[in-house]
């Protein structure tokens, strides 16, 4: 059943067994996999409507308080099927070692192993429409399409596959599932405004809910999952004060701390490939086939990540004809209109004349506005990395306040010297292994000593880790089973609690870890705790 | 060094090419940059200090193969071990930098070495 909040009268009490917040993948997926033979009142509490609207939207914005990042209210969407509704769909597993400590890595070492999550991921993969035989096994893409795997040395690189979601828009997709499961009731235009509990916050005793110009209302359960995003997760428990003063599950002042996203470097660099440039078929984009869509990358080995000092990463190929002199005309004019020169000018200029059909893409580009004149094939793989754990990156609240009188969050967000090695090294190992290979030559800034973060780069907007998984409440804020530390019955299903963040988009993961949660809930309620 | 007096200066130049300089040095592909041939490529290292000038230095750190084709897979393995030399963003192997280098000193490398 799918109701709207402004139906309610106002003081209202509404009752489940198990209170969801938040319907996007993760909220939806714990829902439908609760409901699922279990005879459990499910509850899910949804901000928005079935669309986009502006005054919802606008519970989304926040300042930036750090390294810039994409503006608050538009990297994530405020309505049934939050952000999946403008997710691009390609998923990958986490894979062991982000699971392992790394003792270079301060902060990893998940409570919880690989194996304990694998099975989940063959449950999830429906939930995302991904080919289900074997999504994973590079070689069945390999045979479907006829293309050869790059023999990449394994000590550094494997081919991994991302597999590509139609992208599964969650709202629409399982819309009518929602309203035709006899046990879960959708309530949307619900803002929750905060998580009550008893006087110790040992237990949520209920939530404070509140539509835009409409009733407030109040929710009570057995056991409550917070499934809001990455973000939201963390503000609501920071502005539900009331007995903690720093925010419930707080205590240590983990939460909101060690926010983290996969950085995108695009292009790292670029190959001029000594063969023809369909040799590389499997990895250049993405590919759909009748059984599904996927796209062969490169990623570090399990071996590369425990040996060296360095964060995950993948590599995805990407054909351009915007070559290394095409970027060298677009970084001069850029600088141009700044009033400035760009370092390094002779380089760029010496790149310019020299690559003369990259400049005259440029040229003609310019002045016609249609693109590149000369089809000419380069490839320019584009670089992504997983951070290191941070404490100083993070997300907080401001003094600011939305239209329910809510504190916005504000996005704190750091990277590190550690970062930029691994975007260094990655690149440089790449150069490595094309000319190993004798597939090409690499042309790359990034091996400068004195290369930094570029001006602008890729986010996946995939917001992880600030309510992390940990053994102990010193170090993180829920343990094994997701449920936060302290407080016996409040859970929480995103990518928040990510304890490192791999080089895997987490979508995938996080509806596998939701699937999980609801095999844990189902048996506490089954063995009647809570 | 020894064993190396039979290679001309010319076995040089085709050695590179065998090299499959690609990108640098193809004749008749459009290079994506102004350093077409290997003297150019040796000028820029040199004028970059990013070899020595100094022809003895840079055969001294040369693994010599049995046939011109050999070359490959020393630069294959300069690759595989990391050795590589940045020509103004350009990775090329160390031997590659360094037959650049001697080409653009204009000597005959294995002659009386
Ligand atoms: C442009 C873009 C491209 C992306 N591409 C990929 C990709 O290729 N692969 C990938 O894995 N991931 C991708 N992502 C990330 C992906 O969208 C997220 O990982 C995923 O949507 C997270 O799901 P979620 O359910 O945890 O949170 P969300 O999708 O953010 O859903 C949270 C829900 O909670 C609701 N909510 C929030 N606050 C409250 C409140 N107080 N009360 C009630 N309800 C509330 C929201 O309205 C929303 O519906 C992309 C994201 C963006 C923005």
């Amino acid at each position: 059943m799918i109701l709207n909040a402004k139906g309610l009268t106002d003081g209202a009490v509404l009752e489940a067994d198990i209170c969801i917040v938040g319907a996007g993948p993760a909220g939806i997926t714990a829902a439908l996999e609760l409901a699922k033979a279990s005879g459990l009142k499910i509850l899910l509490l949804e901000s928005g409507g079935t669309y986009l609207e502006d005054e919802t939207q606008d519970l989304y914005a926040g300042p930036n308080l750090g390294r810039p990042y994409e503006p608050l209210d538009q990297a994530r969407l405020r309505f049934l099927g939050g952000s999946s509704n403008h997710w691009a769909g390609n998923c990958m597993r986490l894979t062991p070692v982000d699971f392992e400590e790394r003792d270079w890595m301060p902060g990893s070492g998940w409570p919880i192993s690989y194996d304990d999550i694998a099975p989940y991921y063959d449950l999830a993969a429906p939930y995302v429409q991904i080919q289900e035989d074997r999504p994973f096994d590079f070689s069945y893409w390999a045979r479907k399409i006829e293309g050869q795997p790059v023999d990449w040395n394994p000590d550094i690189f494997e081919n991994t596959v991302s597999c590509s979601s139609p992208p599964t828009p969650f709202g629409i997709e399982y819309e009518q599932d929602l309203e035709r499961a006899a046990n879960i009731s959708v309530v949307l235009y619900a803002n929750v405004l905060e998580i009550e509990t008893n006087e110790t916050a040992s237990e949520v005793t209920g939530l404070r809910v509140v539509c835009i110009d409409g009733p407030r209302f109040r929710v009570r359960a057995k056991s409550y999952v917070l499934a809001q995003g990455g973000i939201e997760v963390a503000r609501l428990l920071l502005l539900s004060d009331r007995v903690i003063p720093q925010g419930l599950g707080n205590a240590q002042d983990q939460v909101g701390r060690y926010f983290t996203d996969h950085v995108g470097i695009r292009p790292a660099l670029w190959i001029w490939p000594d063969q023809k440039v369909d040799r590389f078929k499997l990895y250049e984009g993405p590919t759909y086939l009748d059984v599904g869509g996927f796209w062969g990358t490169v990623a570090s080995s399990n071996d590369l990540r425990r040996r060296e000092s360095i964060g995950g990463f993948t590599f995805y190929f990407m054909q351009t004809s915007n070559s290394p002199g095409y970027r060298s005309a677009q970084t001069i004019v850029r600088s141009l209109k700044k009033g400035d020169f760009p370092p390094y000018l002779s380089s760029h200029v010496m790149n310019i004349f020299s690559d003369l059909d990259g400049m005259t893409n440029k040229v003609y580009d310019v002045v016609t506005d249609k693109g590149a004149l000369i089809d000419r094939s380069w490839l320019a793989p584009w670089l992504n990395i997983e951070c290191v754990p941070n404490p100083d990156s993070r997300v907080r609240l401001v003094d600011e306040q939305d239209r329910l009188g809510q504190r916005r969050i504000g996005m704190d967000w750091k990277l590190t010297e550690q970062d930029l090695n691994t975007v260094k090294r990655a690149t440089e190992l790449m150069a490595q292994e094309i000319g190993r290979m004798g597939l090409g030559r690499v042309w790359t800034e990034a091996l400068r000593d004195d290369y930094d973060w570029p001006g602008s780069f890729g986010l996946g907007k995939h917001a992880c880790s600030t309510t992390r998984m940990s053994e102990t409440p010193k170090t993180g804020v829920v343990d094994r089973n997701c449920r936060v530390h302290g407080v016996a019955n409040l859970f929480v299903a995103s990518s928040s609690v990510f304890r490192t963040s791999s080089f895997a988009q987490p979508t995938l993961s996080i509806v596998a870890f939701s699937i999980r949660l609801a095999d844990h809930l189902k048996q506490l309620h089954k063995a009647g705790q809570p | 060094m020894s064993g190396t007096s039979k290679i001309s200066r010319r076995d040089l130049m085709s050695g590179l090419a065998a090299l499959s300089f690609g990108a640098l040095a193809a004749p008749g592909r459009a290079a994506s940059h102004t350093l077409t041939s290997a003297e150019e490529v040796g000028k820029w290292l040199i004028t970059h200090n990013a070899l020595p000038a100094h022809r003895g230095m840079l055969l001294a750190g040369l693994t010599q193969p049995d046939t011109v084709t050999g070359w490959q897979a020393i630069v294959r393995a300069d690759f595989a071990s990391g050795r590589m030399v940045s020509v103004d963003g350009w990775l090329i192997s160390d031997t590659e930098a360094r037959l650049c280098t001697l080409a653009a000193l204009d000597v005959e490398p294995w002659v009386g070495a």
